[in-house]
């Protein structure tokens, strides 16, 4: 070893020092070194364990939050909500291709302050204010507040537990959806189409101050479709800009629609509209487009009666393969056995139909709720079109997004409306292992009434229950309220008087909501002897209180402004 | 014996022996002069007589002379009038002299000296000739061999002192001057030169006789073989400090006396400069008298002007060569500087005292491998620092993260400091953190360069951690030991990526904790850093331990000015030497080392009263403030290798922690049990900032830098014991593993310091080349006029140019592994370094913390509207550390949070720069607004609408001209409302013509006052006099406990050189 380590004199104090402490060691006591060498071994083994533990351990990873994944009402205590309704027309004429109507359930116990502002494609827009009761619905016609050829809406709620929905009302028929209760820089619509005897609008709403640049691309049957007129759209703030899918996608019969926003953010509808004519039936659908692709999508109300065709249409907007499985649980599996999943896989950008009615195995006048999941967890958006043709009993076409969540609360602001003949709610257990309880109410008039024989009615492990609802043509303004023990979904099917059907997601609770967990169900399970329990109740326009609330009803004054 | 007016010069015709008046010069002689008169006597040249010169006895010594030298011939002077005056009485009392021999009285002269020097004269034909002077008990080791001297006169001794006579340097050769103990002279030069300097009573005369023979084209040699013994008494007789002084003021003269016009112009300055430098360097060490000897030199030189220059025409009369021809015989440089740095690197100590001790030169110095592997390794280390800021230094420190820049009046910070209001968040009435005043008062001393003390202060902290733990291991003993330290501390990416995050608190935390550690250490007085347990190590001084906890609560209040988590670092690092202790089974210390760090925060919390107390109320949160791992994931593997940002990635990153175990496993005594102290510290910085990691502490941590930076010391230090271990007791052991592992620990060190000298190389320590400030620079602009207002920050903490709190919402605030949203607020735009230190969130702030979490929940879509009242115009959402594409880490985008605020109505996006995003409220006021007298203001508790003010959006500002913090002025033309968004107090006045407007607290948070019109109105924060007696306070005990370390470091260092001075020979 180097000695000449240090200069002179600081290396005689080391080397004196070195002598001395040599001379000592002799006498050293012998230096245990194990615990602390163990000591740092076990610290640093036991981090890189617990780390990996903490990797590999499901558990710990978070759930993605439910917000903005679909309308959901705030909850109870929330200081106050807001809604966008983006498409319709407000023309205040019979003419009216779309005209809209806004459907303010107050699920609350509090009267609400309601401010209503529409806002138009071209011009300023007008607000009014309006009082909704506790526990009530208000309905707000459009053209009462402003006319214009195109309107979107903005509902806003001084509180919690508010469901809004709108119908379009048109010379082809009638929809109903719910609004949007927060905008998205990304929206995907699906399916729909532009063959003959059919108009696909996509309106975008910027209810916002500063303008959004939006992108909207297109999958049709024969390729990508990205119109240069739809390449940074600008749509001002405070406006909504409807656009004309037909007239650049024109003659698809599946145009798959994917909305990007550039700067800002907006709301979406989209509104299809089938004149009878070259083999359509005629209707008006109007859909929320949803705001993000997710790896499962739940459908309740699955309809395998004699004239109603179902498919269902999955987009895949990721740059990634989907492997999906669509899972068919039908009522009456101890009669038809089960049926086999259908497995497909979507290409990257787009999109795959699923005609379950065509194939067979769904087997005819035999209900079902279904699941749509993406195994290799690609997030994808899925939809299902019903077309229902005579002999069915009523005509039309629905177009209804699929579920990413379930709740144990879920709000159906329009169970009534002016000519519908019927409405059905639909509740579905996703559970394979424990029945539910379910509580239907009705919500109208200041009062939340349990309907008859709906009260904690136990819906069966992997079961429906469907209860149809018949106002009479009264036209109480009467919503529903869904509550469950455990998580369910629930689906809203309605039937108007003349004609047309319309079918719509209920919105669920904020505070009651879970994301649905991809691969909770498996198909040995699915197909579990599972009924649809039906039942017909008849409101009564005194209908009794099984819960007393406080009296009220809906009032509006009337305020306007830009 | 009676003394002849002149002395009988024997003539020998016949033998032409040149005579020789031998004359010694005496004052108050001790018992040795006897002995030095017999060696004269003893003389062999057979032609010299003795005249003794008695400069003013206060004994009559002619009878000790006579005893002794019965020949010799005494010339009594009534006074004591010094050496050189003394000795010119010969040039009027003798006569027909051929050479003079002028010998102290302590001298003992071989026999043959007188022989030797006269011999010499001839041969060389010298007009000065000097002997070797060995000690005076020890004759084999050599004092002086002749001096030289540089241009200021300062010496530069030819040998060592003290070193061993082994003929070495027993070459005649030409010197600058020969020590004044015996110095031989022709007689004729003597008084062609009119003898010594008169001016010079001691101390000096040989120097500048020396120099005046150099003039006189004179050779002044110096003959080894005439030796004599030196027993330096004078000090028996004169005060050191005297004969410093008197030295100093001495060579100053004879550099005036005998340098031409020109050399004066070009030398005396430099002197001037160095001894200025001197005259610092003594003040800050507390060396006073020192200090004080610098000034009289110069002062007692101003005043003899006249003298000097008739000494100087004089002189000029005999001159016969050139200052040029002069200046080849001196040092070059100076002597004085080359001391100071061979005091530096070659024996270690860095006082400038050592200056005139070190008996060889710089290069000579520089020779010894081992200071040179000093110089390689400070070299490279400052290099590595300089090249790697060097980009920062040209280009500026951007404005990331909390290097937020400094206002550009240092009244500003003091101001606010004084103040009792802070303005972070919505405002507080609570102490401002110290470092305001302490930035502020700095600004002063930098004359208002803001930029460059920020610039410093960044960049400075990294020499001053290397420079602590320099210190720091200065007591392993070996000089390899403390370069491993330097090296490996230097090379941790702790500081680095400290700087590229842009974290204040990472920096701090790295240069302090090795000045920390230090105090702690020392406390403990455990061997090598005290004497208990074994001896203790170089530089190791013993102070009371009060000096200890009063020394480590001044470094601790120093990093806790900005991390005021430092003072729960003290603690920790205490507590795992004390369990250390406990696993090696030495408890001894343990009382000392925690009672240091007690004592040490407890002081350091009393330097920040009234603040610190204000931290304790604020609670934990506001101790720690709000921090982020910055995206990335602090894996356990990331948190090894130190790597808290760009640096210390795998796999180089990996070897600093082998290379630190090498103490463990081969080292014992001291070295081994200092090792596993410091790997409890270790393993708990490590621990605590994996949990931390985890997700598995309920309470807020500080950045990891702060954790890991006592952590880096501790293994710095540790792999300085390996390396001092590699050098005591390897050796002892049999080749085997030991000896293979300590040869890979030594090849994994180099290795480690690749990916630092690579983290250099971007010349910016990775920070990007622009900040948010440029692209927000116009914020104003985007949105009009320049009322006021202010700008809300979102996003994750780290990229956060303001110190915010966690903005708890559960909605939104899930960004990602290593991140946490948080929020915070600045005035007009970017905030400067006053945000640095949040704060607590209690009070008025909480409300704004409190519609945020309104909006995440979706309590409302219009934020824009709930924020309003708080005055908040602009909502910035920072993606990166700086606008794309120069961001320099993770870009974090908070999506929910976007997607929150991007639903809100009454919020417009505002085009910046990509990277930022920006949301103009459209229902904005400003914070002092205008409103109508009748305005009703809501409780702003409860639903949204009672927290929105209707009347306020467009509303105009009142008081617009601002004068001072928190003081605006202005007129009020109408009787008005004006609403102050600022936390409720009253001490907010608002004055109109004289008359006190009345003030409440409205919105359950801010305040509104009752005004009526009037032309004179101003709006003040009024600071109460209590507040301002606990700042004066707080300048007292800080004033009062550096006087304490003042003295208590003047008394050792007054020893010290007292010391130093004693070993100094060339002073006698």
């Amino acid at each position: 070893m180097n000695k000449e380590l240090t200069p002179p004199s600081r290396g005689l104090h080391a080397a004196r020092s070195r002598r001395a402490e040599r001379a000592d060691a002799p006498v050293e006591v012998k230096t245990t070194r194990w615990p602390i060498l163990v000591l740092i071994v076990l610290g640093v083994a036991l981090g890189f364990a617990a780390q990996s533990y903490h990797e590999n351990n499901p558990d710990a990873q978070a759930l993605p939050s439910v917000q903005g994944l679909l309308p959901i009402a705030a909850a109870p205590g929330a200081l106050s909500s807001t809604w966008y309704c983006a498409g319709g027309t407000a023309t205040g004429a019979a003419s009216g291709s779309a005209e809209e109507t806004i459907q303010i359930m107050n699920d609350s116990g509090d009267a609400l302050t309601v401010n209503v502002t529409v806002m138009p494609n071209v011009g300023d827009s007008a607000v009014k204010e309006f009082a909704v009761s506790a526990q009530s619905r208000l309905d707000v016609v459009a053209s009462s507040i402003l006319k214009a050829a195109q309107v979107g809406v903005v509902v806003e709620v001084n509180g919690g537990e508010v469901a809004v929905s709108h119908m379009l009302e048109g010379p082809t028929g009638r929809s109903v959806a719910a609004c949007s209760s927060s905008p998205s820089a990304s929206w995907f619509v699906p399916s729909g189409t532009t063959r003959a005897g059919t108009s696909q609008m996509l309106a975008l709403f910027n209810p916002f101050p500063s303008e959004a640049v939006v992108n909207v691309t297109f999958e049709a049957d024969d390729g990508a479709r990205a119109p240069q007129d739809f390449e940074a759209i600008v749509v001002p703030g405070k406006h909504v800009t409807v656009l004309d899918v037909s007239g650049k996608v024109t003659l698809r019969a599946e145009v798959a629609t994917t909305v990007s926003v550039r700067s800002g953010r907006v709301i979406v509808d989209q509104i299809q509209t089938a004149d009878g004519t070259q083999q359509t039936t005629k209707s008006l659908m109007v859909t929320p487009a949803a705001p993000k692709a997710m790896s499962s999508w739940w459908f309740a109300d699955g309809l395998a009666s004699t004239g109603v065709k179902t498919v269902f249409v999955v987009q895949n907007p990721s740059s990634e393969i989907a492997n999906i499985e669509l899972q068919i649980r039908i009522d009456d599996v101890a009669t038809y056995g089960e049926v086999e999943p259908f497995e497909i896989s979507v290409a990257p950008g787009r999109y795959a139909i699923i005609d379950v009615a065509g194939d067979g195995r769904v087997p005819p006048g035999v209900g079902y709720m279904a699941s749509i999941e993406s195994k290799n967890a690609v997030p994808i958006v899925a939809d299902r079109v019903a077309t229902h043709s005579p002999p069915a009993t009523v005509v039309g076409t629905t177009v209804t997004m699929g579920s990413p969540v379930l709740a144990t609360r879920w709000l159906v602001p329009a169970a009534s409306l002016s000519s519908v003949a019927a409405s059905t709610i639909v509740v579905a257990n996703p559970s394979f292992t424990d029945s539910v309880t379910v509580t239907l109410s009705t919500v109208t008039d200041g009062k939340s009434t349990v309907l008859a024989g709906m009260r904690d009615v136990v819906v069966a492990a992997a079961g429906r229950v469907g209860i149809e609802i018949r106002t009479g043509g009264s036209n109480p303004q009467v919503s529903i309220e869904v509550t469950s023990s455990s998580s369910v979904l629930v689906e809203t099917r309605i039937a108007f008087e003349k004609a047309g059907v319309a079918a719509a997601l209920a919105i669920p609770a904020l505070d009651t909501i879970e994301v649905a967990p991809p691969g909770l169900i498996t198909s040995s399970v699915l197909l579990m002897g599972a009924t649809l329990d039906s039942s017909t109740i008849e409101i009564p326009s005194d209908a009794t209180t099984d819960s007393p609330s406080p009296k009220a009803s809906p009032s509006g004054t009337a305020t306007t402004g830009t | 014996m009676d003394v002849p007016d002149e002395p009988q010069i024997e003539s020998e015709g016949e033998t032409l022996v040149p005579p020789v008046v031998v004359v010694m010069v005496t004052h108050d002689p001790g018992d040795w002069l006897e002995q030095s008169l017999a060696s004269v006597v003893a003389q062999g040249y057979r032609n010299a007589s003795l005249l003794v010169i008695d400069s003013g006895s206060t004994a009559d010594l002619e009878a000790r002379i006579a005893a002794v030298a019965p020949d010799a011939h005494l010339r009594r002077m009534p006074e004591n009038v010094g050496f050189g005056p003394a000795a010119n009485s010969v040039l009027k009392s003798v006569e027909g002299a051929a050479f003079y021999l002028f010998c102290h009285d302590d001298v003992r002269l071989d026999p043959d000296v007188l022989q030797v020097m006269v011999e010499e004269a001839f041969r060389s034909n010298a007009g000065v000739v000097g002997g070797k002077v060995v000690e005076w008990d020890d004759p084999t080791r050599i004092l002086q061999v002749g001096m030289g001297a540089d241009k200021t006169g300062a010496p530069a001794p030819y040998a060592e002192r003290g070193e061993l006579d082994q003929e070495q340097h027993d070459a005649v050769r030409d010197v600058f001057y020969v020590p004044g103990a015996a110095t031989l002279i022709r007689a004729d030069l003597f008084e062609a030169l009119g003898g010594f300097d008169p001016g010079i009573e001691l101390l000096g005369e040989d120097l500048d006789l020396s120099w005046r023979a150099h003039v006189a084209g004179a050779r002044v040699l110096v003959a080894p073989s005439a030796r004599l013994a030196h027993l330096e008494a004078l000090g028996e007789r004169r005060s050191i400090d005297d004969r410093r002084r008197l030295q100093m003021r001495h060579r100053l003269r004879s550099s005036k006396v005998c340098s031409t016009f020109w050399t004066r112009v070009r030398v005396i300055p430099q002197a001037a400069l160095i001894a200025f430098i001197e005259l610092i360097y003594s003040i800050v060490l507390g060396r006073f008298h020192h200090a004080g000897d610098i000034v009289h030199a110069w002062w007692w030189n101003a005043r003899r002007r006249k003298d000097i220059h008739d000494r100087r025409a004089q002189l000029k009369l005999h001159r016969a060569v050139s200052d040029s021809d002069v200046r080849r015989l001196q040092v070059r440089g100076s002597s004085r500087f080359s001391a100071f740095l061979r005091g530096q690197l070659g024996s270690g100590d860095d006082r400038l005292g050592s200056m005139t001790g070190a008996g060889r030169d710089l290069v000579g110095n520089l020779r010894s491998s081992s200071a040179r592997s000093s110089l390689v390794a400070w070299i490279a280390v400052l290099g590595l620092i300089v090249i790697g800021s060097r980009q920062i230094f040209t280009d500026g420190l951007p404005a990331v993260g909390q290097f937020a820049a400094f206002p550009t009046q240092p009244s500003t910070l003091l101001s606010q400091w004084l103040s009792g209001f802070r303005d972070t968040g919505l405002g507080s009435v609570s102490p401002a953190p110290t470092f305001l005043g302490l930035i502020g008062g700095l600004g002063y001393v930098v004359f208002g360069a803001m930029s460059l003390l920020r610039t410093v202060l960044v960049v400075g902290a990294l020499p001053l951690g290397v420079i602590g733990i320099w210190r720091l291991a200065r007591p392993l003993g070996t000089r390899r030991a403390r370069i491993v330290t330097l090296v490996v501390y230097a090379c941790i990416p702790i500081g680095f990526n400290a700087i590229a995050q842009g974290r204040w608190s990472g920096l701090v935390i790295y240069a302090f904790a090795p000045w920390m550690m230090n105090q702690i250490l020392r406390g403990s007085q455990l061997a090598p850093f005290g004497s208990v347990g074994g001896e203790p190590g170089p530089g190791i001084t013993d102070r009371p331990l009060t000096y200890r906890i009063v020394m480590l609560g001044l470094v601790t209040a120093l990093a806790a000015m900005l991390v005021p988590f430092a003072m729960v670092v003290v603690p920790v690092m205490a507590l795992t030497f004390v369990l250390g202790g406990l696993i090696v089974g030495e408890v001894k210390a343990a009382l000392r080392i925690v009672g240091v760090a007690a004592g040490g925060v407890a002081v350091a919390f009393v330097l920040h009263v009234p603040w610190s107390v204000s931290l304790l109320t604020g609670g934990w949160t506001a101790f720690v403030g709000a921090w982020s791992d910055g995206g990335r994931a602090m894996e356990i593997g990331s948190i090894l290798r130190f790597e808290t940002g760009p640096f210390g990635a795998p796999p180089i990153g990996w070897v600093f922690l082998p290379v630190g175990l090498l103490a463990l496993l081969i080292g014992r005594r001291w070295r081994y049990s200092w090792a596993v102290r410091l790997w409890v510290l270790v393993l708990t910085g490590f621990a605590v900032v994996f949990v931390a990691a985890q997700g598995w502490l309920s309470i807020a941590l500080p950045a990891p830098e702060v954790l890991l930076a006592p952590s880096a010391a501790a293994l710095a230090l540790a792999t300085g014991l390996g390396m001092a271990a590699f050098e005591v007791d390897l050796p002892d052991y049999h080749f085997g593993w030991r000896q293979i592992a300590s040869l890979l620990a030594g090849a994994a060190l180099v290795l480690g310091v690749l990916p630092a000298a690579a983290a250099a190389a971007s010349g910016r320590w990775g920070m990007p080349q622009t900040d948010l400030a440029r692209p927000l620079r116009n914020l104003n602009g985007k949105g009009g006029g320049d009322d006021p207002y202010r700008v809300l920050w979102l996003g994750d903490a780290d990229l956060l140019p303001v110190a915010g709190w966690k903005l708890d919402a559960p909605a939104i605030d899930d960004l990602g592994p290593g991140t946490l949203l948080s929020y915070g607020t600045s005035r007009e735009g970017m905030p400067d370094v006053s945000t640095a230190i949040a704060g607590s969130d209690s009070g008025a702030t909480s409300h704004l913390l409190d519609a945020l979490q309104i909006a995440a929940a979706g309590g409302t879509s219009r934020l824009g509207a709930l924020l309003a009242p708080m005055g908040v115009r602009f909502i910035v959402v920072p993606l990166g550390n700086a606008p794309r594409p120069f961001e320099t880490g993770p870009t974090i985008v908070p999506t929910q949070l976007l997607t929150m605020l991007d639903g809100q109505l009454d919020l417009s996006n505002v085009d910046v720069a990509r990277g930022i995003i920006v949301y103009r409220n459209a229902q904005w006021a400003p914070t002092r607004a205008l409103l109508a007298p009748d305005t009703k203001y809501p409780s702003g508790e409860g639903s949204v609408a009672t927290r929105v003010v209707p009347a306020l959006p467009g509303a105009a500002t009142a008081l617009s001209q601002q004068t001072g913090f928190q003081s605006f002025g202005g007129s009020l033309d109408n009787p008005s409302s004006v609403y102050l968004a600022e936390a409720g107090s009253q001490d907010w006045q608002l004055t109109i013509d004289g008359q006190p407007a009345s003030r409440s607290d409205v919105l359950g948070w801010s305040n509104a006052f009752d005004a009526r019109a009037g032309s004179h109105a101003t709006l003040v924060f009024d600071t109460q006099w209590t507040r301002l007696g606990l700042i004066g306070a707080e300048i007292v005990v800080w004033l009062l406990l550096l006087l304490y370390l003042f003295r208590s470091r003047v008394r050792i260092e007054a020893a010290i050189d007292r010391a130093e001075l004693e070993a100094e020979g060339e002073l006698a």
